[in-house]
C-alpha cells in the first residue's frame, strides 16, 4: 500500500519534469538553432523476486517499481532553414556543429547568428569568437562569401574555413549559455554538412507535438495523482476501520 | 516555486518583446533609410531542479532547461527599395553598412545611410535635419550646386554656366561591428566602443561601394516577412501562456492531494 503511494508520487514527479521540459521547448520555439529537449521517462529497475522457501529461492518473475526520470536527451534533428538575406547569418545542413571559443573551452552550437567584434573577428551574437580550422576567423572589411563547405571567400581570395564538427549520435550534449552545447566526445571535421550563408537555422521545436505531449503528461500526472488518493483512501480504511472491535 | 513558472514565463516575455519589434519595425515601414530590427534569443542553460526522493526511486539530480532570454535587437543592414527621384542631390550609399560622417549643431559627429544634401546659410552642404557634411564641403560663391558623382565627387556649375567643377568629395565610413552603432533617431547613428574604429575610404574605390544620387532608400522593413513574423509570435505566445496554465494546474493538483 505505501509502495503504492511512492509509485505514484513517483510518476507525478516524473510527469511534472517532463512538462518543465516540454515548457522550456516552447520558450524556445524561436530560439535559432536551439534542439529541443527530449524527456525520457522509463520504467525503474526492475526487480528480479525470489521467493525463499525451505532455503531454496524459487524465481517467480520480475516487479517493476516506479517510474524514474533520466537526463533530458538532445534533439539532434535538423530545424528549417530560414532565408534572412544577413550575409554573417549562416545555418548548418547536416549533422555538424561550428565551433566556438569561449572563456570555459570549446563550446559547439548551431546557433549561426555572427556577427563581426570590434577587432574583426567572426563571433556569435554574444561575443565569442568562432573557430575556424586555424583558430578565430579574422575577416577583412568589404563583403564576404561563404561556401557551402564552410571556407570563407573575401573577394577572390580564401581567408579560411570554418571547423565543422561531428559527434558520434551517442554523445551527450549538455546545453549552455548562449545557445552552445559542451560535450566531452570528441568532434570530427564533417565531410558532409554543408553552410548556407543568408540563412538561420530555425528551433526543431514541433508546435503541435509539444503541446499533443502537454496534454498527455497533464493526464498522466492527474492519473497519478488520482492514484495516490486512492491508495490513501485504502490505507486510512484500513488504519481506521481493520481491528475496530464493534461495540454494538 | 516560482522557477517551476519559469521556462512558460519567459517564453510569453520573449515573444511580448518580438512583438515590440515587430511593433517598432511596421511603424517605421515608410521610414527612409530605417532597417529592420529583429529580436534575438537564447536559450538559458539548464539548471538542476528536482532532487527529490520517493521512497526508493531517487529522481535526479535532474537538469531541465530552464526557459529562454532575449540577449538583444539585431539590425538588418540590407538596402531597402530604392526610388528613383530624379534629384541629384538625394544620396544614398549602395553598401549596406557603409555610411558618411555629419556632425550635429552640438558638434557630435554622427553617421547617416541616406539623405538629401541642400545649402546652408553660408553655402555649406548640409543634411535635412541641419547636419553638416564631413569632411565639410562649401559652395564657391556664385556656383551652382550641379551633380554627385558615383565615386562621391560633389561637382558645381561655374557661374557662367559653361562647365563644372569638383568641389568636394563624399568619404563613406565603415564599422567593424555596424551592429554595435548606435540608432539615434532622424537617419542618424552614433558610433561607440563596441562598434570599433571606423575606417574611411573612397566611393568606388577598392572594397567601397559607389554612392547613389538622385534615388532615396526606401525602409527595408518588408510587410508581409512582418505580418508573417508577427502571427508566429502571438502563435507561440499563446503556447506559452497555454503551458503557463498546465504547470499552475499540475502544482493545483499536487496542493490538493491532501483534502
Amino acid at each position: 500500500m505505501i509502495r503504492t503511494i511512492y509509485e505514484a508520487a513517483a510518476g507525478m514527479m516524473a510527469q511534472f519534469a517532463r512538462q518543465l521540459t516540454l515548457s522550456t521547448n516552447l520558450a524556445n520555439i524561436d530560439t535559432p538553432g536551439y534542439k529541443q529537449q527530449e524527456s525520457t521517462i522509463r520504467d525503474f529497475q526492475q526487480m528480479f523476486l525470489l521467493r525463499l522457501a525451505n532455503g531454496q529461492a524459487n524465481p517467480v518473475g520480475t516487479l517493476s517499481t516506479a517510474v524514474r526520470w533520466d537526463q533530458p536527451r538532445v534533439d539532434t534533428r535538423q530545424g528549417a532553414l530560414v532565408e534572412t538575406g544577413r550575409p554573417l547569418d549562416l545555418a548548418i545542413a547536416g549533422n555538424a556543429f561550428f565551433a566556438v571559443q569561449t572563456p570555459d573551452g570549446v563550446e559547439y552550437t548551431r546557433d549561426g547568428r555572427f556577427q563581426i567584434d570590434a577587432q574583426r573577428r567572426l563571433v556569435t551574437a554574444d561575443g565569442y569568437p568562432v573557430l575556424g580550422e586555424q583558430g578565430p576567423l579574422v575577416l577583412p572589411p568589404g563583403d564576404i562569401w561563404v561556401e557551402p563547405d564552410g571556407t570563407i571567400l573575401a573577394g577572390d581570395q580564401a581567408i579560411g574555413r570554418l571547423l565543422l564538427l561531428e559527434f558520434p549520435p551517442d554523445a551527450e550534449l549538455t546545453l549552455v549559455a548562449g545557445n552552445r552545447y559542451r560535450t566531452d566526445a570528441q568532434g570530427v571535421p564533417s565531410q558532409t554538412a554543408g553552410v548556407s550563408q543568408g540563412f538561420i537555422e530555425a528551433s526543431n521545436v514541433d508546435l503541435t507535438q509539444t503541446l499533443t505531449d502537454m496534454l498527455a503528461a497533464t493526464r498522466s500526472y492527474q492519473l497519478a495523482a488520482r492514484t495516490l488518493q486512492l491508495a490513501d483512501e485504502t490505507l486510512r480504511l484500513a488504519v481506521n476501520s481493520v481491528g475496530r472491535i464493534s461495540q454494538g | 516555486m516560482e522557477a517551476l513558472y519559469f521556462p512558460a514565463v519567459s517564453g510569453a516575455r520573449a515573444q511580448q518583446v518580438r512583438l515590440d519589434t515587430i511593433a517598432h519595425n511596421l511603424a517605421n515601414l515608410e521610414t527612409d533609410g530605417f532597417k529592420a530590427v529583429r529580436a534575438e534569443f537564447a536559450a538559458v542553460p539548464p539548471q538542476q531542479y528536482l532532487v527529490a526522493r520517493a521512497g526508493e526511486a531517487v529522481l535526479g539530480p535532474v537538469r531541465v532547461g530552464a526557459g529562454v532570454e532575449v540577449i538583444g535587437t539585431t539590425r538588418q543592414y540590407t538596402l531597402g527599395p530604392i526610388e528613383v527621384t530624379g534629384d541629384p542631390f538625394d544620396l544614398t550609399l549602395s553598401g549596406p553598412d557603409t555610411f558618411v560622417a555629419t556632425q550635429l549643431a552640438d558638434g557630435t559627429i554622427a553617421y547617416r545611410r541616406s539623405g538629401r544634401l541642400s545649402l546652408d546659410g553660408a553655402g555649406r552642404l548640409i543634411f535635412e535635419d541641419g547636419s553638416l557634411l564631413q569632411p565639410p564641403v562649401t559652395l564657391p560663391a556664385g556656383t551652382q550646386l550641379d551633380r554627385i558623382a558615383p565615386d562621391g565627387t560633389i561637382y558645381a556649375r561655374t557661374a557662367d554656366g559653361t562647365g563644372t567643377q569638383a568641389i568636394g568629395q563624399i568619404q563613406l565610413v565603415r564599422f567593424p561591428n555596424p551592429q554595435g552603432l548606435l540608432a539615434a533617431g532622424q537617419g542618424r547613428w552614433l558610433a561607440t566602443e563596441a562598434a570599433g574604429q571606423p575606417e574611411t575610404g573612397i566611393p568606388g574605390e577598392a572594397t567601397w561601394p559607389p554612392v547613389l544620387s538622385g534615388v532615396r532608400e526606401h525602409s527595408n522593413v518588408d510587410l508581409v516577412d512582418q505580418m508573417t513574423q508577427l502571427i508566429m509570435a502571438q502563435r507561440a505566445y499563446t503556447a506559452n501562456l497555454r503551458a503557463l496554465q498546465t504547470i499552475d494546474e499540475l502544482i493545483e493538483i499536487a496542493t490538493r492531494l491532501r483534502q
